[in-house]
């Protein structure tokens, strides 16, 4: 069995099979048909060999670095290409230099006014700096990116960027919740990366949601067209009111129509409730304001609940959604009961 | 998950090969235009072969050093490398081994600059990893006895030292060959790579006799009881 092991062709069939090797070991085993146990064991045992542990790239890592790297590639082209401009540069610097000196010996009273100080170009340091932005629950955020596109961030969101985009592409990084306002630019596609998710477009405005929590990726379109691809390269185009949802156990992208309103209330600081059970309820409301919500319940709150605030504080949502489904509160600070 | 057309019965099957294509893609013949297309500049080449290779990379990485933040640097710095100097690198068949030489030069340099500041670190992330674990997806005819086999080659594993086990794994799993594994680790010869799989193998081998006596035995009281 030994020979089997060592055999760079077998490995090769058990691996990565093609016509030749399948033919050959097929000839192989009708001309040793008492090597056949042994075969397959040798086969399986091969097959059987793994690493124990497999490590992978935290996803948000891996999008940082992507967008990184393009970065600099974008910086490294426009480099080459300018090999000969340096060079030029370069030469005059030198040039510069000489002559200082020889009017600094030369003229004594004018010197001054005729040495023109070298500056070495500010723009060749390379702007490959991410920027970070973190908003906590209970917090919101808009911001507008160096392109102009406005971004409002919901709580509990991460997103990273480059201080800079490349010139040929815009690209970010968005863990949790987030309405885009795309500026216009047919040039420079405008991409998110969420996961197994990235999103393309050239200038429009909608909604992202990829929350470490939730099952599914969406992203909802509200004007516009944007491309979706996932991992495996499934692409999907959308129209406005169509919104994309990636399962993330199944490695299922899917298409279907929603509700704007619903969708992007939060952005306009608007708390929608539709047919929520309590713990959806739950689940928002500690992210909307960035507190703990403790449940004690003597009997059960089985009904779905739908109602609509804006821009209310914590005791009045509480006292609406209470009075609805029959139960009573206490705010101390960040920690909020809820009993019945 | 894909239906797995293994033929794990050696009693009564023929022989047919797996479909999967998981990994060791290194062969096809269009990574060598891909290459040339990243050296030209092209943009989704550089993505094709970020996509393709870094979550292998990073494994391979993370088998070497036992840190994460600093093989998240080697990485960065490997693709910086090869990125500033496209233009100037050489034609490869196959970028995996292209990529797994170069992070592997890249790990053991920063590694070596480490070491005058801190010595403990690197002992530690000397020791650990490469590790083998023997495991069928597939359910086999008899699990008591595919767990005994796996068992037994689980521990003829742990006996290997780390190199053999970067060996075994290079050659078995990422399916290099001799040649390419010698490049990639670092040794002159192709002949002392065989030797270091051999000797491995020749542990693993002596474990595995054992399970074919168990096999047999097993055959045989199957057959019996069916016979019964």
């Amino acid at each position: 069995m030994q020979d089997l092991f060592q055999d760079e062709f077998f490995i090769k069939m058990v691996q990565n099979p093609d016509q030749e090797t399948i033919h050959y070991w097929e000839r192989w085993l009708s001309k040793h048909p008492e090597r056949r146990d042994e075969f397959e064991l040798a086969r399986q045992t091969v097959k059987s060999m793994q690493y124990k542990h497999r490590y992978q790239m935290p996803a948000q890592d891996y999008d940082d670095l992507f967008i990184k790297l393009r970065l600099f590639k974008k910086e490294t082209d426009h480099e080459l290409s300018n090999m000969y401009l340096d060079r030029h540069r370069r030469m005059r610097h030198l040039f510069l230099k000489v002559a200082a000196v020889i009017t600094f010996f030369l003229t004594f009273l004018f010197t001054v006014y005729f040495l023109v100080p070298y500056q070495p170009d500010e723009e060749d340091s390379l702007a490959l700096a991410m920027v970070h932005k973190e908003v906590p629950p209970g917090a919101k955020s808009t911001f507008r990116l160096s392109d102009g596109t406005v971004v409002r961030l919901n709580a509990g969101s991460k997103i990273s960027y480059p201080a800079q985009f490349a010139s040929h592409v815009r690209e970010l990084s968005l863990e949790g919740e987030a309405y885009f306002e795309v500026v216009k630019d047919s040039e420079r596609p405008f991409i998110i990366h969420t996961g197994e998710l990235q999103t393309a477009v050239l200038g429009t405005s909608f909604n992202v949601r990829y929350l470490a929590r939730e099952e599914n990726i969406e992203v909802a379109l509200v004007s516009g067209v944007v491309k979706i691809n996932d991992a495996k390269g499934a692409e999907l185009l959308l129209n406005p009111t169509e919104m994309a949802v990636y399962s993330r156990n199944n490695q299922i992208l899917t298409k279907k129509n929603f509700d704007a309103r619903l969708v992007t209330a939060w952005k306009d600081n608007i708390l929608l409730f539709e047919k929520a059970t309590l713990s959806d309820i739950i689940t928002q409301l500690e992210n909307w304001y960035g507190v703990e919500i403790e449940v004690q319940l003597n009997s059960p709150i089985v009904g779905l609940y739908s109602g609509e605030y804006i821009d209310k504080s914590l005791e009045i949502v509480l006292e609406g959604i209470g009075y609805a489904s029959g139960f009573q509160f206490k705010i101390d600070g960040k920690q909020v009961r809820i009993q019945n | 998950m894909k239906p797995q057309k293994l033929n794990t019965d050696p009693y009564s099957g023929t022989f047919t090969t797996g479909t999967e294509t998981g990994h060791a893609k290194s062969s096809l013949p269009s990574e060598r235009e891909i290459w040339m297309e990243f050296k030209h500049g092209s943009d989704s080449a550089f993505t094709y072969i970020y996509r393709q290779y870094l979550q292998i990379l990073y494994n391979y990485g993370r088998q070497i050093l036992n840190n994460e933040s600093l093989l998240q640097d080697c990485i960065q710095d490997m693709f910086m490398d090869i990125i500033r100097n496209r233009k100037n690198l050489a034609d490869v068949q196959s970028i995996k081994f292209y990529l797994f030489t170069a992070l592997r030069h890249k790990i053991f340099r920063k590694l070596k600059k480490e070491k005058n500041t801190c010595h403990n670190q690197l002992d530690e992330a000397m020791e650990a990893g490469f590790e083998i674990m023997s495991s069928h997806e597939a359910k086999m005819i008899n699990n008591q006895l595919d767990e005994d086999k796996q068992r037994l080659l689980n521990l003829a594993c742990d006996k290997l030292t780390k190199k053999q086990r970067e060996a075994i794994l290079l050659y078995y799993y990422e399916g290099f060959s001799y040649q390419q594994i010698a490049q990639i680790m670092g040794m002159n010869k192709v002949k002392s790579v065989r030797v270091l799989i051999y000797r491995a193998i020749d542990v693993l081998h002596g474990h595995l006799i054992l399970v074919k006596d168990q096999l047999l035995l097993f055959l045989v009281s199957l057959l019996a009881a069916t016979r019964f």
